[in-house]
């Protein structure tokens, strides 16, 4: 095919460095990509990478912490996967490492180069070796110029051979895509979802680049177009030697496609390895949720799963501690309630749960006063949360005191206090300090405290869910499925 | 026969190759010849018609422009030689202004002079480099141009040039008055002299309406039918979002209207000296230089008056004796189609002249207002932060003035300044309006400009390079530019409306320039008499003029919104497929 | 066999603009048990969120659902409450299903006494009933839960407001008996301290609570039938883990049917007990869940379930199926998937497929006569099926038969069955 050997004749000859480099690429890569981990001269490295949006309050008001200290590499050839729900900063992080987003700490090298140290001309001829698909391709790509003036664009801003050479280029380059040579003068809106993001792979490709971010390529396009452009994508990789950063939230498609993978939550990696272990045999309790929560398309496995509770925390007031303290089945139980029944453990989680709801959320001064005075406030009062969802149950004094406690605290209105005591009385470890990441058999490391000597492994742990826990009224069981 | 249906992923709307878009227009035009050669043939006619106006308002300009350039030189060259600080600073001037042309020029022409030479610098301290070596250079050549005499050799150049020009103004032209005079006398046997074949004025005039709004009315259409036949037939792209524009003015009926109200004005204005009765040097501003001749019945012979004196007696005052309103002769034999002023002067050679003075204040207040909104709107979403709160700062504090004690109050100050005497205040009324009314706008666009900054292909346009005044230009501007036209036009008619209300307040436009809102004022006191024509017909014409170019701006509007079509396929579809994913 | 509670029969949505025809839904037909979930599957294009708006009843200008289609709802309380009201338009045969065309309710066992009529089967037809019978039944009988929750619900009132809003217009609530209605919906769809949450904004609560919200929302009034359009599309994946197993717990408590639309087959395999397939406006398979997984028979559905990067063999491409969904124009004379399908032949060019119940289901039944679309079955629009007859058989099976309302040109047209006209070219 013409677009092969046109694509060919481009890489071998890139002008821009030694001829000999292409070959030598080859080589390194064929030999790196057996590397499961980001050994001998890893070609991206992301070292303590913080980045926060400031509160757009003039005075006060907390910073979001998109992106709160993350670390890893990615070896040439490689491509890695970055996954998490909305909000846990995976987009940010891609766009950090681009230099899309002011980084407020931390060091992105690529290819040697410190990008955050950037600035200018400098920063521009960066841009050159590492570039961005971007997700929505509809919106990512200007519609109101032309196929070819989109992807010719790059080369134009980067003032690369003449317009002739140029308009070669891109002619190249829509066709190793998929579109066809008189798509060049059509407008893009002219074209299916599928197609614009193939418009959208190509203006990246333009300029040579050699690491590419991919922020979530597939998501908005159908399930059979998703293939096909994922497809192109693995392609591609393997013909212009390229390295990639995925970041999705389709664990399917991760699966499929990335070397390594990431697992993020409200900021922080949780569990970094190679993809077919992380998937098998999950070592961090965040994965493992993320994992058992995906819907297997196999009608028997349905039994077996974690549903975690609530919603997560906001990045603007990350809990003390691990970030997924609040919702963690596997959580670290002080020592007095290492033997507690499991149900009401869960239980005693809830009622700690609305308290930090009502601790952080909007009750107002009004409201507040309402409750001191013992009017109708609005919102339940501690002690009838007591009573809701401990009513029939048999509580330990160790559990009911600062339960009781707590219920005082309040209803004198202070709910910060009530909030305080529950923390002291049942909270452990895992909320006053922030694990590290702990390396955890090959090339894999997970954020949790089990993996410390003194506690035992998440994969001994059983999670606390209460699925197997039957409603004493009814008889009945009960799902894991409140906030 | 399989059911007919489409598939979504390789639609477009054209299936065929287009083997022929890759060639240049040349080649597209040589493989059809037959359109381009009739459309060329049509309109080099329709030029030719005009030559000679046109050959003279291109010496016009060219003569402003070259004396602007001789004036420019000169000054700064005496300013400049004549010592102490002024000169000085004008020799500073000089020789940033050579730097500044150097820049220009290494920027343009990509030259890397000094890339060849050494690798030591950044980049920037280079590009000024080049830019130090480039001025220079072209420092250098403009001396030894001077000293060798260049200047005599471009002194006579123009001037050949100019007698060429001159000699082709000179052509009869199809649109000027003197083809199609108007002014004669009548004799007691009822024949006219000096009229168009002898035909009374009013039908002489009549005539040479017809002729010049049939021209431009040609001209145009031919430029359209250029335009639809470009496209059908040579166009390397086969649709461009300006079709859907197009096509949904097409059937936009209000907008139509405006269009029409819109064309009658510019002409009128553009055409002034035909389409008026008689010339504004004649009947406004010079009448005691100029004389009329007519039949005096009271001698029986044909005598020559001062035009001045026939105004005084052909004043329009209020009552039967006095009165002379539209479509009706003087005792000179001399038509108004619009009647006499209070002062005697025609009332349509008023208003024809008036319609130019209003174009020329409105599009240069709105051109200005427009260009200042649009840079700062697209600076203050590009930047945000401190750029766009010291924009709203500013801009809100002019917008809180009470706009006509603005006005006013400007006018009045800067009356003595030199700029008022350009166009006889026309010029300062217009930049004051767009000093006071580019918040107005730029609040307006402020809005959009900030949604586009936040479009995904602005961040894109970031990751590969692309510099702050290129993604302004390719990639919000496109998007602006909707906006801009809209809100333009709408207040298009504003400013019409404000310069005519300040004439009428008697602090706009000085007599004895034309301006509608001074012929309302001077009819102010007859509305109600037998002169209720000095008044109204002005007054009416504002009212069209303004609603045009509103309806104009509204069918702009839905014109550019591609949401506004009812019932297209795209959003039908949407809603077929439920909306969802 | 029991009656389905709500039954679907060849429904056609068409959208008419002025550039073209969209034929969104072009002859669905499947049924819902009591206490059965349907999962309706297919990708975009395939027209299966217009089948939720046509179901109820919520599609508007220039779509239009083709008067011939038939929407029947089958409990039996309802249909004895319309028959009540509207005698006359009542038919009542016990063999027959196809009424007169004024009558809109139909009852096969019952007794006829005017204003006191008693109805135990029988079923009511939204299609041709009128408006008033038609807003009776959304939102009371069957409700709807879609995609973007934030878009059902409106952000300038509290979501209190809404819900008691809603309890006021079909329940006849007000004042403090609306508010701790809609407290015991909110707590009953998981929502924690409903007491403060009732007083705040859809745009204060999460994704999920939204559309915790929205699920409230549509159970207020204690539906028969739950139709999910996408509802945990836009979510993530714990929280659409934490609102399917809310779905299961009301089915369960509530006795509900749930119809549930969706694209994600992993989400299906977990939800549903049969499955649709729909594809360019048709159902192409219907089957019980597990038989759908284990052995699946259109080549659609195979392609399908093999493009998923979940289930593919490792290797490095995914299988894809060519081509693309179309968008029908025009009534379909060929199986529309041919274009596409790698086991296509000859006559899959110029025969459109009915559905009929793939062999090994029950034993082989040469003739199909059951309707398509009874629960419990396996059936597949395919011409490579029954799998039991020769190919000659099998085409002129699907050919022949004019029961679907399309008159094939080239072959006469039989007596029985064949009722409507193809009239939609000349619109």
């Amino acid at each position: 095919m013409s677009g092969q050997d046109g694509a060919a004749a481009q890489s071998g000859g890139r002008g821009r460095e030694a001829d000999a480099k292409p070959a030598g690429d080859a080589v390194e890569a064929a030999a790196e990509s057996d590397a499961s981990d980001g050994e001998a001269d890893p070609l991206v490295v992301v070292d303590g990478v913080r980045t926060y949006y400031e509160s757009e309050r003039l005075i006060g008001g907390s910073p979001v912490k998109a992106v709160d200290g993350v670390s890893f590499e990615i070896s040439r050839g490689e491509t890695f996967g970055l996954v998490g729900e909305s909000g846990c900063g995976k987009t940010t992080l891609g766009r950090s490492i681009l230099q899309l987003e002011d980084v407020d700490e931390g060091e992105v090298r690529v290819a040697g180069t410190d990008a955050t140290t950037l600035s200018g001309y400098e920063l521009k001829q960066w841009r050159r070796d590492a570039q961005m698909v971007f997700q929505n391709p509809t919106s990512s790509i200007n519609e109101r110029m032309t196929v070819g003036e989109i992807v010719r664009e790059p080369l134009d801003i980067h003032d690369e051979g003449t317009k002739a050479e140029r308009r070669e280029r891109v002619s190249t380059l829509l066709d190793r895509v998929g579109l066809r040579p008189e798509h060049y003068y059509r407008y893009p809106h002219q074209f299916s979802g599928g197609q614009r993001q193939r418009i959208g792979i190509a203006r990246a490709l333009a300029l040579e680049p050699e690491f590419v971010v991919l922020d979530e390529p597939v998501s908005a396009l159908d399930v059979s177009v998703q293939a096909k452009v994922l497809n192109l994508l693995m392609d591609l990789q393997e013909e212009f030697d390229l390295t990639y950063l995925l970041i999705a939230h389709d664990l399917s498609v991760v699966r499929h496609v990335c070397d390594r993978v990431g697992v993020m939550y409200l900021g922080k990696l949780m569990e970094v390895g190679p993809t077919e272990q992380l998937f098998r045999s999950p070592e961090n309790p965040y994965t493992r949720s993320l994992l058992s929560a995906i819907p297997e398309p196999d009608p028997d496995t349905r039994t077996d799963r974690i549903t975690l509770r609530g919603t997560p925390p906001s990045p603007r007031d990350p809990p003390a501690g691990c970030a997924f303290s609040t919702r963690c089945p596997f959580k670290i139980r002080p020592e007095e309630f290492a033997d507690l029944d499991d149900t009401l453990f869960q239980r005693v989680e809830e009622f700690r749960t609305v308290v930090r709801q009502q601790d952080e959320g909007t009750v107002s001064v009004v409201e507040r006063l309402k409750a001191r005075l013992g009017l109708d406030a609005g919102y339940v009062s501690l002690a009838d949360l007591k009573a809701e969802l401990f009513e029939d149950s048999d509580l330990p004094a160790a559990v009911e005191d600062p339960l009781d406690r707590a219920v005082a605290r309040g209803s004198e209105g202070d709910v910060a206090a009530a909030r305080e005591v529950l923390d002291d009385a049942f909270g452990a470890v895992c909320e006053t300090e922030t694990p590290e990441q702990h390396p955890v058999d090959d090339g894999r490391t997970s954020r949790c405290h089990r993996h410390r000597e003194e506690y035992a492994d998440p994969a001994a742990v059983d999670p606390t869910t209460d699925l197997d826990a039957v409603d004493p009224n009814t008889g009945e069981q009960r799902d894991g499925d409140r906030l | 026969m399989a059911g007919h249906t489409h598939s979504t992923d390789d639609r477009t709307r054209d299936e065929q190759p287009h083997a022929r878009d890759d060639r240049p227009l040349s080649a597209r035009v040589a493989e059809r010849p037959r359109p381009a050669a009739i459309w060329l043939l049509g309109a080099a006619a329709l030029l030719a018609v005009e030559l000679g106006d046109i050959a003279g308002a291109v010496l016009s300009l060219g003569g402003m422009a070259v004396g602007a350039v001789a004036f420019s030189y000169s000054g700064t060259l005496s300013v400049a030689t004549g010592g102490g600080t002024v000169g000085l600073v004008a020799l500073a001037g000089v020789v940033v202004g050579f730097f500044v042309v150097g820049l220009g020029v290494a920027t343009w022409t990509r030259v890397r002079a000094l890339d060849r030479v050494t690798d030591r610098f950044s980049f920037r301290t280079r590009q000024l480099l080049d830019g130090v070596v480039f001025g220079a250079a072209v420092a250098l050549a403009t001396w030894v141009g001077v000293t060798a005499g260049v200047v005599e050799v471009l002194a006579a150049v123009g001037g050949v040039v100019q007698g060429l020009f001159r000699a082709v103004a000179d052509l009869p032209t199809l649109t000027a008055r003197e083809t199609i005079p108007n002014r004669g006398y009548q004799t007691p046997d009822g024949t006219w002299h000096g009229t168009f074949l002898g035909l009374a004025p009013a039908y002489a005039w009549a005539v040479r309406v017809v002729v010049v709004y049939g021209y431009v009315a040609a001209a145009l259409v031919w430029t359209w039918m250029g335009y639809l036949w470009y496209r059908a037939h040579y166009r390397r792209v086969d649709w461009t979002p300006r079709d859907d524009v197009v096509r949904r003015l097409r059937s936009h009926r209000w907008g139509q209207f405006g269009m029409v109200v819109t064309f009658l004005f510019l002409t009128l204005a553009v055409f002034a000296p035909s389409l008026a009765t008689t010339t504004a040097q004649q009947n406004l501003y010079e009448p005691f230089s100029h004389s009329v001749t007519h039949y005096d019945a009271a001698t029986d012979s044909v005598r020559e008056t001062l035009v001045g004196t026939a105004n005084l007696q052909t004043q329009s005052e209020g009552y039967a004796g006095a009165n002379f309103g539209p479509m009706s002769y003087d005792q000179y034999d001399r038509f108004h189609p619009a009647g006499t002023l209070t002062n005697g002067k025609d009332l349509w050679t008023f208003l024809a002249y008036g319609a130019r003075v209003s174009l020329v204040i409105g599009l240069l207040s709105i051109g200005v207002s427009a260009v200042l909104a649009t840079v700062f709107s697209l600076f203050s979403a590009y930047y945000r932060g401190l750029v766009d709160l010291v924009l709203v700062v500013v801009g809100d504090t002019i917008m809180g003035v009470p706009r006509l004690l603005m006005l006013i109050l400007l006018t009045v100050i800067l009356s003595d300044t030199w700029i008022a005497g350009l166009y006889n205040g026309g010029i300062l009324l217009a930049l004051i309006l767009a000093g006071t009314g580019w918040p107005f706008l730029w609040r307006s666009f402020r809005g959009p400009t900030l949604q586009i900054a936040e479009e995904e292909w602005v961040d894109a346009a970031r990751s590969y390079g692309q510099s702050a005044t290129g993604i302004m230009r390719l990639h919000m501007l496109p998007y602006l530019v909707g906006y801009l036209l809209i809100y333009s036009s709408l207040i298009l008619g504003g400013v019409i409306l404000a310069v005519a209300g300040l004439s009428f307040l008697g602090f706009g436009i000085t007599a004895p320039t034309p301006e509608w809102g001074r012929a309302v004022n001077l009819g102010r006191e007859y509305v109600a008499s037998a002169s209720w024509h000095i008044s109204l017909i002005p007054g009416v014409m504002i009212t069209l003029v303004v609603m045009g170019f509103n309806a104009m701006g509204d069918a702009l509007r839905d014109a550019v919104d591609p949401k506004s079509d009812d019932g297209s396929a795209s959003s039908t579809e949407a809603d077929a497929r439920g909306g969802g994913a | 066999m029991s009656d389905p509670l709500l039954s679907v029969e060849n429904l056609r949505t068409t959208f008419h603009t002025d550039q073209e025809t969209i034929r969104a839904v072009d002859g669905a037909s499947f049924s819902v048990a009591p206490t059965e979930t349907l999962g309706i599957v297919g990708e975009s294009g395939s027209g299966k969120s217009v089948t939720a708006r046509s179901i109820l009843g919520l599609v508007e200008k220039p779509g239009r659902v083709h008067p011939d289609s038939a929407i029947r709802y089958h409990d039996p309380a309802f249909v004895q409450r319309i028959a009540r009201a509207h005698p006359d338009a009542t038919f009542w045969d016990d063999a027959v299903d196809d009424e007169p065309d004024e009558a809109f309710v139909t009852v096969h066992e019952g007794e006829q006494s005017g204003e006191k009529a008693v109805v135990e089967r029988g079923s009511v037809d939204l299609v041709s009933a009128p408006d008033s019978v038609a807003r009776q039944v959304r939102g009371s009988e069957i409700a709807m839960v879609s995609q973007d929750a934030l878009s059902s619900l409106n952000p300038v009132y509290t979501v209190g407001n809404q819900i008691e809003e809603l309890l006021g217009i079909h329940r006849g609530l007000s004042g403090r008996e609306a508010t701790e209605t809609a407290e015991e919906l909110l707590r009953n769809v998981g929502i924690p301290d409903p007491e403060r949450r009732l007083r705040e904004y859809p745009h204060q609560f999460s994704g999920g609570m939204q559309q915790r919200a929205v699920i409230a929302l549509a159970l207020a009034c204690d539906p028969s039938v739950l139709v999910c359009d996408e509802p945990t599309t836009a979510l993530d994946v714990t929280i659409q883990a934490q609102v399917l197993d809310l779905l299961a717990r009301l089915k369960r408590e509530q006795d509900l049917s749930v119809v549930f639309i969706t694209h994600d087959i992993g989400v299906i395999a977990q939800v549903a007990d049969s499955v649709a397939v729909m594809y360019a406006g048709e159902v192409v398979e219907r089957a019980p869940v597990d038989r759908l997984f284990d052995a699946p028979k259109h080549p659609y559905t195979r392609g399908l379930l093999r493009s998923i990067p979940g289930l593919a063999t490792t290797g490095d491409r995914l299988p894809t199926i060519e081509g693309s969904v179309p968008t029908p124009n025009e009534a379909a004379t060929s199986c529309r998937f041919a274009p596409r399908c790698p086991e296509a032949f000859d006559a899959c060019h110029e025969v459109h497929p009915d559905a009929v119940r793939v062999d090994g289901d029950r034993g082989s039944s040469a003739d199909g006569d059951e309707p398509a679309g009874a629960s419990g079955e396996h059936t597949a629009a395919c011409l490579l099926y029954p799998s039991s007859l020769s190919t000659g058989e099998r085409v002129e099976r699907h050919g022949g038969d004019g029961r679907s309302g399309r008159t094939d040109r080239s072959s006469s047209a039989r007596a029985d069955g064949g009722t409507a006209t193809d009239s939609e070219v000349s619109e």
